[in-house]
Protein backbone atom coordinates (compact mmCIF):
# COMPACT_ATOMS: atom_id res chain seq x y z
CA UNK A 1 0.00 0.00 0.00
CA UNK A 2 1.46 3.19 -1.22
CA UNK A 3 0.09 5.22 2.51
CA UNK A 4 2.57 3.02 4.43
CA UNK A 5 5.65 4.77 2.43
CA UNK A 6 4.05 7.65 2.24
CA UNK A 7 4.43 7.92 6.26
CA UNK A 8 7.40 10.76 6.76
CA UNK A 9 10.19 9.63 8.62
CA UNK A 10 9.68 11.96 11.37
CA UNK A 11 6.68 9.91 12.62
CA UNK A 12 8.37 6.71 12.97
CA UNK A 13 11.10 8.57 15.02
CA UNK A 14 8.37 10.25 16.89
CA UNK A 15 6.53 6.51 17.83
CA UNK A 16 10.04 4.98 18.25
CA UNK A 17 10.56 8.13 21.23
CA UNK A 18 7.54 7.02 22.57
CA UNK A 19 8.27 3.92 22.92
CA UNK A 20 11.27 4.66 25.05
CA UNK A 21 9.59 6.82 27.09
CA UNK A 22 7.17 4.46 27.93
CA UNK A 23 9.18 1.87 28.20
CA UNK A 24 11.84 3.41 30.56
CA UNK A 25 8.40 5.09 32.91
CA UNK A 26 7.02 1.71 33.80
CA UNK A 27 10.71 0.63 34.53
CA UNK A 28 11.04 3.21 36.63
CA UNK A 29 7.63 2.86 38.29
CA UNK A 30 7.51 -1.06 38.72
CA UNK A 31 10.61 -0.88 40.48
CA UNK A 32 9.57 1.87 42.89
CA UNK A 33 6.46 -0.96 43.15
CA UNK A 34 7.88 -4.05 43.77
CA UNK A 35 6.72 -5.26 40.19
CA UNK A 36 8.50 -6.96 38.25
CA UNK A 37 10.47 -4.44 36.42
CA UNK A 38 12.20 -5.95 33.54
CA UNK A 39 8.80 -7.88 32.45
CA UNK A 40 6.84 -4.69 32.59
CA UNK A 41 9.65 -2.47 31.13
CA UNK A 42 9.78 -4.85 28.00
CA UNK A 43 6.22 -5.05 27.64
CA UNK A 44 5.91 -1.20 27.58
CA UNK A 45 8.25 -1.06 24.43
CA UNK A 46 5.66 -2.96 22.60
CA UNK A 47 3.08 -0.73 21.96
CA UNK A 48 2.10 2.90 22.87
CA UNK A 49 -0.87 3.59 24.60
CA UNK A 50 -2.46 0.44 25.12
CA UNK A 51 0.40 -1.13 27.19
CA UNK A 52 0.74 1.58 29.32
CA UNK A 53 -3.33 2.21 29.92
CA UNK A 54 -2.84 -2.21 30.67
CA UNK A 55 0.14 -1.64 32.77
CA UNK A 56 -1.97 1.14 34.88
CA UNK A 57 -4.87 -0.98 34.98
CA UNK A 58 -3.60 -4.05 36.37
CA UNK A 59 -1.09 -2.41 38.89
CA UNK A 60 -3.15 0.47 40.26
CA UNK A 61 -6.41 -2.10 40.62
CA UNK A 62 -3.99 -4.58 42.47
CA UNK A 63 -1.40 -3.02 45.00
CA UNK A 64 1.56 -5.63 45.71
CA UNK A 65 1.83 -6.60 49.43
CA UNK A 66 4.64 -6.61 51.82
CA UNK A 67 4.74 -7.61 55.25
CA UNK A 68 4.83 -4.77 58.02
CA UNK A 69 8.37 -4.44 59.28
CA UNK A 70 6.68 -4.61 62.91
CA UNK A 71 4.24 -6.93 63.29
CA UNK A 72 4.70 -9.02 60.71
CA UNK A 73 0.53 -8.71 59.02
CA UNK A 74 0.38 -8.82 55.28
CA UNK A 75 -0.41 -5.24 53.84
CA UNK A 76 -0.59 -3.14 50.72
CA UNK A 77 2.54 -1.59 49.55
CA UNK A 78 1.09 1.75 49.24
CA UNK A 79 0.02 1.84 52.96
CA UNK A 80 1.94 5.03 54.97
CA UNK A 81 0.62 3.35 58.57
CA UNK A 82 0.51 -0.58 59.26
CA UNK A 83 -3.73 -0.56 59.83
CA UNK A 84 -2.59 -3.71 62.46
CA UNK A 85 0.28 -1.83 64.55
CA UNK A 86 -0.49 1.43 63.36
CA UNK A 87 3.53 1.83 62.81
CA UNK A 88 4.95 4.16 60.24
CA UNK A 89 5.97 2.46 57.16
CA UNK A 90 9.15 3.86 54.98
CA UNK A 91 7.85 4.51 51.75
CA UNK A 92 9.81 5.28 49.11
CA UNK A 93 8.36 8.47 46.83
CA UNK B 1 49.69 44.37 76.35
CA UNK B 2 53.33 43.92 74.40
CA UNK B 3 54.18 41.44 71.48
CA UNK B 4 56.69 39.59 73.87
CA UNK B 5 53.08 38.66 75.65
CA UNK B 6 50.90 37.69 72.84
CA UNK B 7 53.36 35.58 72.29
CA UNK B 8 53.77 33.92 75.25
CA UNK B 9 49.94 33.27 75.34
CA UNK B 10 49.93 31.73 72.53
CA UNK B 11 52.34 29.49 73.65
CA UNK B 12 50.75 29.20 76.83
CA UNK B 13 47.31 28.24 74.92
CA UNK B 14 49.31 25.84 73.14
CA UNK B 15 50.23 24.09 76.84
CA UNK B 16 46.88 23.67 78.05
CA UNK B 17 45.41 21.93 75.63
CA UNK B 18 48.52 19.59 75.57
CA UNK B 19 50.39 20.65 72.30
CA UNK B 20 53.38 21.76 73.98
CA UNK B 21 54.90 20.74 77.28
CA UNK B 22 55.77 22.92 80.41
CA UNK B 23 59.14 23.84 80.08
CA UNK B 24 60.87 24.89 82.72
CA UNK B 25 61.82 28.23 80.82
CA UNK B 26 58.01 28.74 80.47
CA UNK B 27 56.96 28.49 84.22
CA UNK B 28 59.79 30.65 85.72
CA UNK B 29 58.40 33.02 83.04
CA UNK B 30 55.14 32.07 84.77
CA UNK B 31 56.62 33.04 87.92
CA UNK B 32 57.72 36.43 87.71
CA UNK B 33 55.10 38.52 84.78
CA UNK B 34 51.88 38.80 86.25
CA UNK B 35 49.83 39.54 83.53
CA UNK B 36 51.19 36.38 81.32
CA UNK B 37 50.23 34.15 85.10
CA UNK B 38 46.32 35.99 85.03
CA UNK B 39 46.01 34.97 81.38
CA UNK B 40 47.53 31.12 82.59
CA UNK B 41 45.05 30.89 85.45
CA UNK B 42 41.86 32.30 83.26
CA UNK B 43 42.97 29.29 80.39
CA UNK B 44 42.15 26.71 83.77
CA UNK B 45 39.12 28.57 84.91
CA UNK B 46 37.66 28.47 81.70
CA UNK B 47 38.42 24.93 80.88
CA UNK B 48 36.85 24.40 84.34
CA UNK B 49 33.72 26.00 83.39
CA UNK B 50 32.78 24.30 80.20
CA UNK B 51 33.23 21.31 81.12
CA UNK B 52 30.27 20.02 82.52
CA UNK B 53 28.74 18.26 79.18
CA UNK B 54 29.41 14.79 79.79
CA UNK B 55 28.80 12.55 77.11
CA UNK B 56 28.35 9.69 79.68
CA UNK B 57 25.23 10.41 80.52
CA UNK B 58 23.73 10.05 77.25
CA UNK B 59 21.05 7.43 76.63
CA UNK B 60 21.81 5.75 73.56
CA UNK B 61 18.72 5.33 71.14
CA UNK B 62 18.47 2.35 69.12
CA UNK B 63 15.92 3.79 67.52
CA UNK B 64 17.97 5.93 65.80
CA UNK B 65 20.58 3.14 64.88
CA UNK B 66 17.76 1.15 63.22
CA UNK B 67 16.19 3.70 61.14
CA UNK B 68 19.31 4.24 60.20
CA UNK B 69 19.72 0.64 58.96
CA UNK B 70 16.46 1.31 57.44
CA UNK B 71 17.28 4.56 55.60
CA UNK B 72 20.33 2.95 54.03
CA UNK B 73 18.60 -0.29 53.29
CA UNK B 74 16.06 2.19 50.88
CA UNK B 75 19.12 4.33 49.43
CA UNK B 76 20.40 0.76 48.74
CA UNK B 77 17.45 -0.18 46.53
CA UNK B 78 17.13 3.35 44.76
CA UNK B 79 20.59 3.09 43.26
CA UNK B 80 20.40 -0.35 42.23
CA UNK B 81 17.01 0.80 40.61
CA UNK B 82 18.51 3.63 39.13
CA UNK B 83 21.58 1.42 38.00
CA UNK B 84 18.83 -1.15 36.24
CA UNK B 85 16.88 1.57 34.85
CA UNK B 86 20.34 2.83 32.45
CA UNK B 87 20.81 -0.77 31.90
CA UNK B 88 17.42 -1.24 30.53
CA UNK B 89 17.14 2.14 28.54
CA UNK B 90 20.65 1.09 26.96
CA UNK B 91 18.81 -2.25 25.58
CA UNK B 92 15.54 -0.72 24.62
CA UNK B 93 17.94 2.31 22.31
CA UNK B 94 19.37 -1.21 21.11
CA UNK B 95 15.85 -2.78 20.52
CA UNK B 96 14.18 0.17 18.54
CA UNK B 97 17.13 0.27 16.74
CA UNK B 98 16.68 -2.70 15.23
CA UNK B 99 13.50 -1.59 15.10
CA UNK B 100 13.86 1.54 13.47
CA UNK B 101 16.07 -0.51 10.58
CA UNK B 102 13.25 -3.13 10.00
CA UNK B 103 11.37 0.06 9.35
CA UNK B 104 14.06 1.59 7.13
CA UNK B 105 14.27 -2.05 4.98
CA UNK B 106 10.67 -1.47 4.49
CA UNK B 107 8.36 -3.70 7.04
CA UNK B 108 6.53 -0.58 8.14
CA UNK B 109 3.45 -2.43 7.09
CA UNK B 110 3.39 -5.22 9.04
CA UNK B 111 5.06 -2.85 11.98
CA UNK B 112 1.78 -1.07 11.80
CA UNK B 113 -0.54 -4.24 11.41
CA UNK B 114 1.66 -5.56 14.55
CA UNK B 115 0.56 -2.72 16.46
CA UNK B 116 -2.59 -2.58 15.91
CA UNK B 117 -3.30 -6.37 16.71
CA UNK B 118 -1.75 -5.63 19.85
CA UNK B 119 -3.75 -2.65 20.60
CA UNK B 120 -6.10 -4.88 20.33
CA UNK B 121 -5.71 -8.16 21.90
CA UNK B 122 -3.30 -6.84 24.79
CA UNK B 123 -6.25 -5.14 26.98
CA UNK B 124 -8.64 -8.52 26.54
CA UNK B 125 -6.32 -9.83 28.96
CA UNK B 126 -6.47 -7.38 31.62
CA UNK B 127 -9.62 -9.32 33.23
CA UNK B 128 -6.80 -12.44 33.53
CA UNK B 129 -4.14 -10.62 34.94
CA UNK B 130 -5.81 -9.13 37.53
CA UNK B 131 -7.28 -12.21 38.24
CA UNK B 132 -4.28 -14.05 38.79
CA UNK B 133 -2.39 -11.45 40.88
CA UNK B 134 -5.96 -11.34 43.17
CA UNK B 135 -5.51 -15.17 43.53
CA UNK B 136 -1.45 -14.34 44.13
CA UNK B 137 -2.59 -11.89 47.04
CA UNK B 138 -5.04 -14.06 49.03
CA UNK B 139 -2.46 -17.06 48.44
CA UNK B 140 0.17 -15.20 50.33
CA UNK C 1 35.97 -8.17 70.36
CA UNK C 2 37.91 -5.37 69.51
CA UNK C 3 37.08 -2.54 66.86
CA UNK C 4 39.60 -3.73 64.42
CA UNK C 5 38.02 -6.74 64.15
CA UNK C 6 34.46 -5.75 64.27
CA UNK C 7 35.41 -3.48 61.69
CA UNK C 8 36.64 -6.10 59.60
CA UNK C 9 33.80 -8.36 59.77
CA UNK C 10 31.51 -5.02 59.03
CA UNK C 11 33.11 -4.50 55.91
CA UNK C 12 32.67 -7.77 54.39
CA UNK C 13 28.79 -7.29 55.57
CA UNK C 14 28.05 -8.57 58.47
CA UNK C 15 25.10 -6.10 59.82
CA UNK C 16 25.51 -7.19 64.03
CA UNK C 17 29.33 -5.95 64.00
CA UNK C 18 28.50 -2.67 62.31
CA UNK C 19 25.55 -2.32 64.58
CA UNK C 20 28.16 -3.24 67.44
CA UNK C 21 30.43 -0.88 66.70
CA UNK C 22 27.80 1.85 65.85
CA UNK C 23 26.52 1.53 69.49
CA UNK C 24 30.01 1.88 70.63
CA UNK C 25 30.32 5.28 69.40
CA UNK C 26 26.41 6.29 69.85
CA UNK C 27 27.69 8.29 73.07
CA UNK C 28 30.34 10.38 71.30
CA UNK C 29 28.63 10.95 67.80
CA UNK C 30 25.72 12.38 69.56
CA UNK C 31 27.57 14.31 72.47
CA UNK C 32 29.79 15.86 69.85
CA UNK C 33 26.48 17.11 67.43
CA UNK C 34 24.57 17.84 70.53
CA UNK C 35 27.83 20.43 71.47
CA UNK C 36 28.02 22.27 67.93
CA UNK C 37 23.79 22.08 67.23
CA UNK C 38 22.79 23.09 71.07
CA UNK C 39 19.31 21.58 69.74
CA UNK C 40 17.90 18.25 70.47
CA UNK C 41 16.03 17.66 67.92
CA UNK C 42 18.64 18.66 65.29
CA UNK C 43 21.38 16.37 66.76
CA UNK C 44 18.45 13.33 66.76
CA UNK C 45 18.28 13.47 63.15
CA UNK C 46 21.94 14.35 62.68
CA UNK C 47 22.88 11.34 64.23
CA UNK C 48 21.00 9.30 61.98
CA UNK C 49 22.42 10.95 58.98
CA UNK C 50 25.90 9.95 60.06
CA UNK C 51 24.94 6.24 61.57
CA UNK C 52 23.09 6.15 57.89
CA UNK C 53 26.45 7.39 55.86
CA UNK C 54 28.57 5.45 58.07
CA UNK C 55 26.37 2.60 56.80
CA UNK C 56 26.43 3.25 53.27
CA UNK C 57 30.19 3.78 53.12
CA UNK C 58 32.14 1.73 55.67
CA UNK C 59 33.86 0.00 52.70
CA UNK C 60 35.46 3.03 51.98
CA UNK C 61 36.95 3.39 55.17
CA UNK C 62 40.52 2.17 55.43
CA UNK C 63 40.58 2.19 58.93
CA UNK C 64 43.98 3.91 58.76
CA UNK C 65 41.87 6.45 61.66
CA UNK C 66 40.00 5.72 64.59
CA UNK C 67 35.88 4.81 63.89
CA UNK C 68 35.08 7.84 66.11
CA UNK C 69 37.54 9.79 64.27
CA UNK C 70 35.78 9.09 60.87
CA UNK C 71 32.30 8.89 62.23
CA UNK C 72 32.94 12.55 63.51
CA UNK C 73 34.51 14.00 60.76
CA UNK C 74 31.53 12.42 58.99
CA UNK C 75 29.33 14.73 61.60
CA UNK C 76 30.93 17.50 60.96
CA UNK C 77 30.77 17.56 57.21
CA UNK C 78 26.98 17.21 57.33
CA UNK C 79 26.36 20.39 60.13
CA UNK C 80 27.97 22.34 57.52
CA UNK C 81 26.33 21.08 54.72
CA UNK C 82 23.36 21.48 56.93
CA UNK C 83 24.05 25.18 57.77
CA UNK C 84 24.74 26.09 54.16
CA UNK C 85 21.25 24.38 53.38
CA UNK C 86 19.40 26.68 56.04
CA UNK C 87 21.24 30.02 54.80
CA UNK C 88 20.01 29.64 51.40
CA UNK C 89 16.29 29.66 52.98
CA UNK C 90 16.52 32.89 54.69
CA UNK C 91 17.95 34.54 57.56
CA UNK C 92 14.61 35.18 59.14
CA UNK C 93 14.42 31.07 59.28
CA UNK C 94 17.34 30.88 61.01
CA UNK C 95 16.15 33.72 63.86
CA UNK C 96 13.30 31.66 64.46
CA UNK C 97 15.32 28.45 64.66
CA UNK C 98 17.83 30.20 67.50
CA UNK C 99 14.52 31.33 69.61
CA UNK C 100 13.32 27.58 69.44
CA UNK C 101 16.81 26.54 70.03
CA UNK C 102 16.90 27.91 73.41
CA UNK C 103 13.11 26.66 74.03
CA UNK C 104 14.87 23.24 74.03
CA UNK C 105 17.77 23.06 75.74
CA UNK C 106 15.24 24.33 78.94
CA UNK C 107 12.96 21.44 78.61
CA UNK C 108 14.66 18.37 76.69
CA UNK C 109 18.49 18.46 77.40
CA UNK C 110 20.01 15.86 79.94
CA UNK C 111 21.68 18.28 82.81
CA UNK C 112 19.93 21.32 82.83
CA UNK C 113 21.94 24.28 84.50
CA UNK C 114 25.49 23.71 83.34
CA UNK C 115 24.25 22.53 79.59
CA UNK C 116 22.08 25.44 79.83
CA UNK C 117 24.72 28.28 80.46
CA UNK C 118 28.08 26.33 78.62
CA UNK C 119 25.17 25.61 75.45
CA UNK C 120 24.39 29.54 75.57
CA UNK C 121 28.45 30.06 75.57
CA UNK C 122 29.06 27.75 72.53
CA UNK C 123 26.13 29.35 70.62
CA UNK C 124 27.77 32.78 70.69
CA UNK C 125 30.92 30.96 68.36
CA UNK C 126 30.52 31.36 65.12
CA UNK C 127 30.21 27.78 63.86
CA UNK C 128 33.90 26.64 62.04
CA UNK C 129 35.26 27.88 64.90
CA UNK C 130 32.90 26.25 67.49
CA UNK C 131 34.03 22.83 66.15
CA UNK C 132 37.60 23.42 66.81
CA UNK C 133 37.05 24.34 70.45
CA UNK C 134 34.56 21.18 70.80
CA UNK C 135 37.21 18.87 69.25
CA UNK C 136 39.79 20.32 71.14
CA UNK C 137 38.38 21.15 74.96
CA UNK C 138 35.83 17.99 74.97
CA UNK C 139 38.00 15.62 72.54
CA UNK C 140 41.41 16.21 73.21
CA UNK C 141 41.73 15.85 69.45
CA UNK C 142 45.66 17.24 68.07
CA UNK C 143 46.35 20.23 66.14
CA UNK C 144 47.17 17.94 63.38
CA UNK C 145 43.85 15.43 63.78
CA UNK C 146 41.69 18.53 64.22
CA UNK C 147 43.00 19.73 60.83
CA UNK C 148 42.83 16.39 58.96
CA UNK C 149 38.94 16.27 60.79
CA UNK C 150 37.88 19.83 59.36
CA UNK C 151 40.17 19.58 56.25
CA UNK C 152 41.97 22.80 57.11
CA UNK C 153 45.76 23.68 57.82
CA UNK C 154 46.97 23.52 61.20
CA UNK C 155 47.85 27.30 60.99
CA UNK C 156 44.05 27.70 60.88
CA UNK C 157 43.17 25.73 63.87
CA UNK C 158 45.48 27.38 66.07
CA UNK C 159 44.13 30.84 64.94
CA UNK C 160 40.24 29.50 65.20
CA UNK C 161 41.08 27.93 68.93
CA UNK C 162 42.40 31.36 69.66
CA UNK C 163 39.42 33.33 68.51
CA UNK C 164 36.92 31.01 70.71
CA UNK C 165 39.31 31.30 73.69
CA UNK C 166 39.53 35.36 73.82
CA UNK C 167 35.75 35.27 72.79
CA UNK C 168 34.98 32.86 76.08
CA UNK C 169 37.15 35.06 78.04
CA UNK C 170 35.01 38.20 77.19
CA UNK C 171 31.57 36.25 78.25
CA UNK C 172 32.56 34.39 81.43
Amino acid sequence: MSDVKDIPLYLWFVLIVLLLAQGCWIFWDASKRGENKWLWGFFGLLNVPSNLIVYLIVTRVVSKSVSCKFCGKRIRMSYKYCPYCGEKQNIET
Amino acid sequence: MSFKHEKMQKVLLDVCYGEMPMTEEISKHLDYCSECKAYWNELMLLRESMSGFNDNEIEIDSSIINSAFLKSSIEIKRRKNLKDLIIFSVISVLLLGMLGLLIYVGYGRSIIVAQIILMFFVPLSVPFMIRQRIMKEESL
Amino acid sequence: MNEKALLEKARTGDRKALELLLYDNYKIVYGYLLKLTVNEELTKDLTQDVMMKAILNIKKFKGNSKFSTWLISIASNLYKDYVRKSKKISSTAIEELSIKDSQNIENDVVNKDTVNRVGKLLRELPYEKRMVFILKNYYDYSYEEIGEILKCPIGTVRSRLHYCIEKLRKLI
